[in-house]
């Protein structure tokens, strides 16, 4: 199950360029793995362009999986699972 | 390790593949990838120019395709060596001919049959296997397994494709987990459709267009990922199954295919007892030539000698044989049947009947045709009879085997027109802006169209292009340019093999129901097969008919041949523009020249051919012309050694045999370099080869006493007329018809 939330967050990346943490709703997410990523096509007819997408172990006050997309520089958190 | 990249789609694959073949090649040496296989759909259309272009490249070249079998499955197929790609050809013409209208499918039994040189990949999704391990129908799998490994034992290999996405588990865990079950051996591979992710956007648009929907209405599962991956990539994704990435290297290591290019491939010709091919042409062309002449002189005899022996050296003796015999057998039936083109200037050609205008009364240059330096087989085209046409062509099949002769393809791509209508309608753009933008190009790509957008009168008239709202839309469009949409049939083009055509090129129906060859005239003139271009002209039927009228009206039989060519009444006629039905002389702008140009014999009506023409007339080449040929202006030459040359058109070049004699003449080249420089400066070549070609010329000029000054000038007339030179031959072939 997992519940989507689509809202933009501040992200932290290393010299990799990848992600270490983030900020959602003025709390800090520690990333603590990284499970996959992905690219994902949009609708490019209407002038989108393609979403990177992460899904990651984070911890705040306890250990979660979150997916989050980026496009261009901002990063959203696309949904929370169970 | 290196990864290679065993699944590769071009636009060859129509309508599928987003990335010219120069692309994914520039992308893979980028790589240093050190080889690169093409496995377009159903066909091998792109893979001559694909492996002579990887040679060039320094990589090697793998030469497959992806081939649809029984139950609209998908099957990688790799050719190992020539027995390889000879199955290939043959399993893929099975698979289009087994059925017409239907999309090509191979049988299994098919698959048996043609399996030897050959190395097998389940697919994509769309693959047997992979598509039922997919829907967990292990069973049939099984089943399915048993068949491949039975017909190509170890070669053939479970081919795993990973594109990262949402799913946790990735469709091939579970396609590797049934191998290692199966005990089959795994390649990793991309099947890449594109260079650069990016690209996907071209491959989407490009599969409406070829399904007739919406870009927005494609259905099924999309993907960016169908790039030409870097091996870190790879290796990166398939880092659980190293042999998947091994095996990648092992297949390229097994797969050595070496195409004999540019070796001509002729028929054979049935000789009578004791004859070699050259002792009968040589038969023929003189006793030919003893009919023409009478007694021989010697310049009729060293020409003959001359052209018979260049026949002999570059091998092209039955190939002169089989065009005789069919000429000579329409001729038989009364089927009017002649060459036209650059075939004119050879007296071997004339007095063997092939054509109908005597090159030594004409001044023809035999080299513009055929010379040692030139080993391209040579091109007779032949005009038939429009009514009698299929006659003539029923009588090949019938010669050579219906297995051994089929038509030539011309594959058909996008122009600017053409990408418009269908980029706007998979864009779901507005009717009235695809017709705007439409209106009035014709035969420009749709990047010209952009580059011209402020300079063309046609297109200045238009602010469409300008619109920054569509500036997307029309680099869209340019994108697609030239890429094929389909094959059709070449006009009047047949191959005729040295034995089964489908060895050497895969065969398929034409929408008009013709067998035609995947490939086009070019790579089959690569692939040294014998292409003969028998043309319908409805000329040919107009004289049959008008002939045969005079005689049942009048009783009067004709002789074309003792038709005198400088009647004065026929000349008169001209002169007052009253051609009306005259072949070649009757358009309004021919007309209009006969006005201007007065002719009185028969060279005037080759000089008309020749002038009558976009170039030369843009050129202001009759400007120059006509007041010499009507005294008003002096006869001058920028150096006295051009006057053989160029006496005959007034120290005008209108000719492209005169190219030849110029630089002959001048920078005393032989005929047959001087034939490659003409072919050099009329072909694509870049400002780097067009100096060199210049420096060259100059410096032979030089040898010759002529000033840099003058070569350089000469040069340059040479250069701006070899866009739009005529060819004097075939000029002369259609002034006799006419």
């Amino acid at each position: 199950m997992s519940k989507l939330i689509g809202e933009p967050v501040k992200a932290h990346a290393d010299n990799d360029s990848m992600l270490t943490a983030f900020i959602w709703r003025r709390r800090l997410y520690r990333v603590v793995e990284v499970h996959s990523w992905w690219w994902e096509p949009s609708e490019w007819w209407h002038g989108k362009a393609v979403r990177f997408f992460i899904r990651v172990n984070a911890q705040n006050s306890s250990e979660g999986t979150y997916e989050l997309y980026r496009l261009g520089e901002q990063w959203f958190l696309s949904r929370v699972l169970d | 390790m290196s990864f290679i990249h065993l699944h590769v789609h071009s636009p060859y694959s129509f309508l599928d593949g987003a990335s010219t073949i120069d692309r994914l090649l520039e992308k893979a040496r980028a790589l240093e990838m050190p080889v690169l296989a093409l496995t377009d759909h159903n066909r091998l259309t792109g893979a001559i120019r694909f492996y002579e272009k990887a040679i060039v490249c320094g990589i090697k070249p793998i030469i497959g395709a992806e081939v649809n079998v029984e139950g609209d499955h998908h099957l990688t197929l790799l050719c190992k060596d020539k027995q390889g790609y000879s199955n290939l050809c043959r399993l893929l013409t099975e698979a289009h001919l087994s059925k017409r209208k239907c999309p090509p499918q191979a049988t299994r039994e098919a698959l048996r049959q043609f399996r030897v040189g050959l190395i097998a990949l389940s697919g994509c999704r769309q693959g047997e296997i992979p598509d039922l391990v997919g829907r967990c129908k292990y069973e049939e799998a099984v089943r399915a397994a048993c068949f491949y490994r039975d017909v190509y034992e170890d070669d053939f290999f479970i081919e795993l494709i990973n594109y990262p996405s949402r799913k946790s588990l990735s469709d091939s865990y579970r396609l590797a987990q049934f191998a290692r079950q199966q005990k089959l051996s795994t390649v990793a591979t991309n099947n890449v459709h594109y260079a650069d992710m990016e690209e996907y956007t071209i491959k989407e648009l490009l599969n409406a267009i070829d399904r007739n929907i919406f870009v927005s209405q494609l259905q099924g599962p999309r993907t960016v990922e169908q790039y030409l991956k870097s091996s870190e990539e790879m290796d990166g994704l398939f880092r659980d199954i190293p042999e998947a990435l091994a095996n990648t290297e092992e297949i390229a290591s097994r797969c050595n295919l070496e195409l004999e290019l540019g070796k001509p491939r002729f028929p054979k010709f049935a000789l009578p007892e004791g004859e070699t091919d050259y002792s009968y042409l040589s038969k023929l062309t003189y006793q030919g030539a003893q009919r023409k002449y009478g007694s021989l002189s010697s310049c009729v005899k060293q020409r003959l000698e001359y052209e018979l022996d260049t026949i002999k050296k570059l091998g092209f003796c039955s190939y002169f044989l089989a065009v005789w015999d069919i000429v000579h057998w329409a001729q038989e039936r009364g089927i009017r049947c002649q060459a036209r083109g650059s075939a004119v200037d050879s007296l071997v050609v004339y007095v063997l009947d092939i054509s109908i205008a005597d090159p030594i009364e004409h001044d023809l240059l035999f080299e513009r045709f055929m010379h040692p330096l030139r080993h391209e087989p040579p091109d007779i085209d032949l005009d038939v009879d429009r009514r009698r046409r299929d006659e003539v062509r029923d009588y090949v099949c019938e010669k050579y085997g219906a297995e051994n002769v089929a038509c030539v393809a011309t594959i058909n791509t996008y122009l600017a027109r053409g990408a418009i209508r269908d980029v706007g309608k998979a864009l779901q753009m507005p009717q009235e802006i695809i017709e705007e933008a439409c209106n009035g190009i014709h035969w420009l790509s749709a990047s010209q169209l952009l580059e011209y957008a402020d300079s063309r009168p046609e297109l200045k008239k238009s602010e469409i292009y300008k619109r920054p709202e569509l500036a997307d839309f029309f680099k869209l469009c340019a994108t697609i340019d030239s890429f094929p949409k389909h094959l059709s049939v070449h006009l009047g083009g047949l191959l005729i093999g040295d034995g089964r055509l489908s060895d050497l090129v895969p065969l398929e129906w034409s929408s008009g129901g013709d067998i035609i060859s995947q490939y086009d005239k070019d790579d089959i003139e690569k692939l040294g097969i014998v292409k003969m271009d028998i043309l319908s002209l409805p000329t040919m039927t107009v004289i049959e008919d008008t002939l045969s009228d005079i005689e049942e009206n009048h009783g009067i039989s004709i002789d074309l041949d003792r038709i005198p060519g400088d009647d004065p009444a026929a000349f008169a006629m001209l002169r007052d523009g009253k051609t009306i039905g005259t072949f070649q002389l009757e358009s309004p702008a021919q007309r209009e020249m006969a006005g201007r140009l007065l002719p009185e014999r028969f060279e005037d009506i080759i000089v008309s051919l020749a002038l009558v023409r976009p170039g030369p007339l843009k050129s202001n080449m009759d400007k120059l012309y006509l007041p010499r040929r009507h005294g008003k202006e002096p006869v001058t030459y920028l150096h006295p050694n051009l006057r053989d040359a160029l006496g005959e058109t007034l120290g005008v070049i209108l000719y492209q045999e005169q190219v030849l004699e110029v630089a002959h003449d001048l920078a005393g080249m032989s005929y047959a370099e001087a034939d490659g420089f003409r072919r050099a400066m009329t072909h694509d070549r870049t400002d780097e080869e067009m100096e060199k070609m210049r420096e060259s010329f100059i410096t032979c000029c030089r040898k010759n006493g002529v000033s840099s000054k003058i070569a350089e000038e000469i040069f340059e007339q040479l250069a701006a007329f070899a866009a739009y030179g005529f060819c004097k031959a075939h000029a002369v072939a259609y002034g006799v018809l006419a």
